[in-house]
């Protein structure tokens, strides 16, 4: 008896909105939490046990987090040790405008974990014609991660350096940056990355890993499927003899 | 070289969304001729597709399986079917049932043994079964028992099938779902889209698969009856054949699609309101033109006339609609017009809805190679991207300006969100329940997006007074996540030309079937026939190519099908 599960892509956008739905009703933006999570799987990246992972803080009502903007086009949020996934997107979203509106945009989220849920943020960006980059350090493995979109390109490499390197992510935070050239881009990844390094997954990995996906599927083992569908189906409302009139008997 | 009647190409005036995009009116649709079963089949044809069987095994009942193999100019597909004897009491048209007449799927390549017993362990099963990503639509259909023995007997008997049963029922079977873009293991839709061209319009496979649901229909009577009575059994006319279409029956399922694919529906909107203006603008009613439009109408008006329904609603609809379309006809040969529009202008004037779309449909189809090139524009990229940076103050001004519409209706009446929507247990169906007298409404889908743009309107008034109308709509849905979808959508459907659907789904006296039709419409379905407010059956492929007509000049000249003895 096989225990995995092989499910299409749009199989599983369709399983996740339905879980960030259950789990935040219409509280977040559960359907772009959803595709940032599909990303993250689809590309190889273990979208869903970023989730699984963080699934007691998920479950918890989220914080008020607070904003501040120390100097104009660089703001700050401290996550109160929460999972970036459900403010990512929102968070990103006031350096993109930056970006957008002046050239380039800062964010620093401190205090977080679930960071490479920021995925989504680079391909946002990219769609949108900026450069970026995102710069963390995870203190659990000793490593220093980086995810850069270069020119032109419509996925970043993902770089891990095997060292700590300090940065205004400090232990347990995140740096994103984008702009409408390279050049502020370039300044803060060559912070962390030296000429010619290479990537640990490519874009042209990470395109790669999307074709496949998209040929295949994606195989997901039964466990993880199941806790998922335990999740989603908190939407589900019982059957009664009256609710099968409300479907048109 | 021109089309004769056919003028030179002036700036075209599409019609508002306030018109276009109004509920009624869209329940009112016509198939036409940029419908996808139409666009299907002139594909099907212009490939010269070749449908084979490659592996029938029939009992004397029909039961058993079949595989048909489909050779297009880029590649080969197998359609295999699963038939069984099923017993009366399970046979149900409804989402939630668990067993079929018949069950099917459409893949890529040839299917082997090996393959095929897969597909058997699973195809039956629908959504308690997996298949692979060469599988890109799963769908099932019951028998319409009753005309399916009344054809059979006839045929074993040596007769030809009684045409007035044929007539009430246009079909043998009736398709009760069918699921593509991925569901229980299926290629993504971007799979089929950038794999296999040939089905790379919307829809394309899952009519595909319902015009072979009806070639089997009728190939599983002609065995039925062979097997019956051998010396005496006879084939069915060709032309007969032809009047056989498949039945189906769609229930609240379809309404969320449309409802959450805003961009899609513009499109697709779009796309055929530019192909009425064409025809109104570039076009001019001489004298073949005239002669067409009225044989033309005298079908249509036929044709409804041969719609059989219980349904009152539906029958005063179709009886206006004849009634109005022989006006519109009197006054057309009354007058000698030099434009289409005088025609439009006096049916928006004196007739009902239904006519007036049902002359936009007639008009459209005088002049098909003035719109074939439309077809090729239906598919879109579904992206609802935030403009974050966009100030607040004009993201106020864009929902008043785009949703006006949904800013009108007053929320405070409980009779205005009278109704949720909601997923029941059962095969997640979605279904309506009542706001202030049932449960579940803590978890209601988010249908009713007339009252999100209120909520997040009234939230960013506040959020503007606040902090100004030059704050930027990122920093406004970061304090108020809740309202990040609706901004974007807001946001990106401002830029289309027709926006959103206007309904508030939500509404106590909400009539889903009128979504249930828009989209039916477009998918080229006719012959409505609603069982409720809430779901409808109808007839698909009534009088389209058999397979063994299927030709690269095979004729797309069977829009609004009437007996064959009735020409």
């Amino acid at each position: 008896m096989t225990d995995t599960i092989t499910l299409s892509l749009n199989e599983l956008r369709a399983l996740l909105r339905r879980t960030y739905e259950a789990l935040y009703r219409h509280g977040y933006d559960f359907g772009v939490m959803a595709r940032s999570c599909l990303w993250l799987e689809s590309h190889g990246l273990d979208g869903i046990g970023l989730i699984l992972r963080s699934l007691d803080d998920l479950d918890t009502p989220c914080a008020q987090l607070e904003l501040t903007e120390p100097q104009p086009g660089y703001y700050v949020i401290d996550g109160q040790g929460r999972c970036l996934i459900p403010f990512v997107n929102s968070a990103t979203d006031l350096a993109i405008a930056r970006a957008k509106q002046n050239g380039t945009g800062l964010i620093d989220i401190w205090n977080v974990f679930g960071r490479l849920n920021v995925f989504a943020a680079l391909k946002k960006s990219a769609r949108l014609d900026l450069w970026a980059a995102a710069i963390w350090y995870d203190a659990v493995d000793d490593k220093t991660c980086a995810l850069w979109l270069d020119s032109g390109k419509m996925l970043p490499d993902y770089y891990v350096l095997p060292a700590r390197i300090d940065g205004p992510w400090g232990l347990s935070g995140l740096r994103f940056v984008c702009a409408d050239n390279p050049d502020p881009v370039t300044a803060q990844i060559r912070a962390v990355l030296s000429d010619g390094a290479v990537p640990y997954t490519a874009a042209a990995d990470f395109a790669a890993a999307y074709e496949r996906a998209l040929d295949f599927g994606l195989t997901v083992l039964k466990p993880d499927y199941a806790k998922l569908n335990a999740l989603a189906d908190r939407l589900l409302v019982p059957s009664t003899d009256e609710s099968r009139r409300g479907a048109g008997e | 070289m021109r089309a004769p009647g056919v003028t030179s190409a002036p700036a075209l005036t599409l019609r508002p969304a306030s018109t276009v995009m109004d509920i009624e009116r869209l329940g009112c649709l016509y198939p036409y001729p940029l419908s996808f079963m139409r666009s299907l089949l002139r594909r099907v044809a212009r490939g010269n597709w070749q449908i084979t069987p490659a592996d029938i095994d029939l009992c004397a009942g029909g039961y058993g399986h079949a595989v048909f193999e489909i050779q297009t100019q880029r590649a080969l597909f197998s359609y295999v079917i699963f038939a069984k004897d099923l017993d009366a009491a399970a046979r149900s048209d409804r989402v939630i049932a668990e067993d079929w007449d018949m069950t099917v799927t459409l893949c890529e390549g040839r299917v082997d043994a090996a393959r095929l017993a897969d597909l058997k362990a699973n195809v039956p099963l629908q959504e308690k079964g997996r298949v692979d990503s060469r599988c890109f639509v799963l769908s099932r259909a019951n028998k319409s028992v009753r005309n399916f023995e009344a054809v059979v007997s006839a045929l074993a008997a040596g007769r030809q099938p009684d045409l007035d049963a044929m007539a009430k029922v246009g079909y043998l079977y009736r398709t009760t779902a069918v699921y593509g873009s991925g569901k229980f293991g299926m290629a993504d839709w971007d799979k089929v889209k950038t794999r296999w061209p040939d089905f790379a319009s919307p829809f394309a496979a899952e009519m595909f698969s319902c015009w072979m649901i009806r070639h089997f229909s009728l190939l599983q009577a002609e065995h039925c009856a062979a097997a019956r009575a051998p010396k005496t059994a006879v084939k069915p006319d060709d032309a007969i054949k032809r009047y056989v279409g498949i039945g189906n029956a769609t229930g609240l399922g379809m309404a969320p699609y449309l409802i959450n694919h805003p961009l899609l529906i513009n499109n697709w909107m779009e796309v055929r309101e530019t192909a009425l203006a064409r025809v109104l603008t570039q076009t001019r009613p001489d004298d073949k033109a005239r002669g067409d439009f009225k044989c033309l109408a005298l079908k249509a008006m036929q044709h409804l006339g041969e719609i059989s329904t219980d349904n009152t609603d539906q029958n005063r609809l179709n009886a206006n609609a004849r009634k109005d379309l022989q006006a519109a006809l009197a006054w057309f040969e009354s007058q000698p017009i030099s434009q289409w529009r005088a025609l439009t202008d006096y049916a928006a004037a004196h007739l009902g809805i239904e006519a007036q779309e049902l002359i936009n449909v007639l008009l459209t189809e005088l002049y098909p190679e003035l719109i074939a090139d439309l077809e090729d524009r239906l598919t879109v990229d579904e992206v609802y991207t935030l403009q974050a940076d966009m100030r607040a103050g004009d993201l106020k001004a864009l929902i008043e300006r785009a949703y006006d519409w949904a800013l009108a209706v007053d929320y405070t009446d409980q009779k205005a969100q009278g109704i949720f929507w909601y997923r029941s247990e059962e095969k997640m169906e979605p279904r309506l329940g009542r706001r202030f007298e049932e449960p579940g409404a803590d978890n209601e889908m988010l249908l009713g997006i007339g009252w999100y743009v209120r909520a997040a309107y009234d939230a960013l008034g506040a959020f503007i007074r606040e902090n100004g109308a030059d704050a930027i709509t990122g920093r406004f849905v970061f304090e108020r996540p809740e309202h990040r979808y609706i901004v974007r959508r807001m946001q990106t459907m401002a830029t289309t030309r027709y926006g959103e659907i206007r309904v508030n789904a939500i509404d106590l006296d909400v009539l889903p079937i009128h979504l249930l039709r828009c989209k039916l419409s477009f998918f080229g379905v006719g012959k409505f026939d609603p069982r409720s407010r809430m779901w409808v059956r109808n007839t698909m492929f009534q009088g389209a190519p058999l397979v063994s007509d299927i030709a690269p000049d095979t004729p797309d000249i069977w829009c609004f099908p009437i007996r064959p003895d009735a020409g």
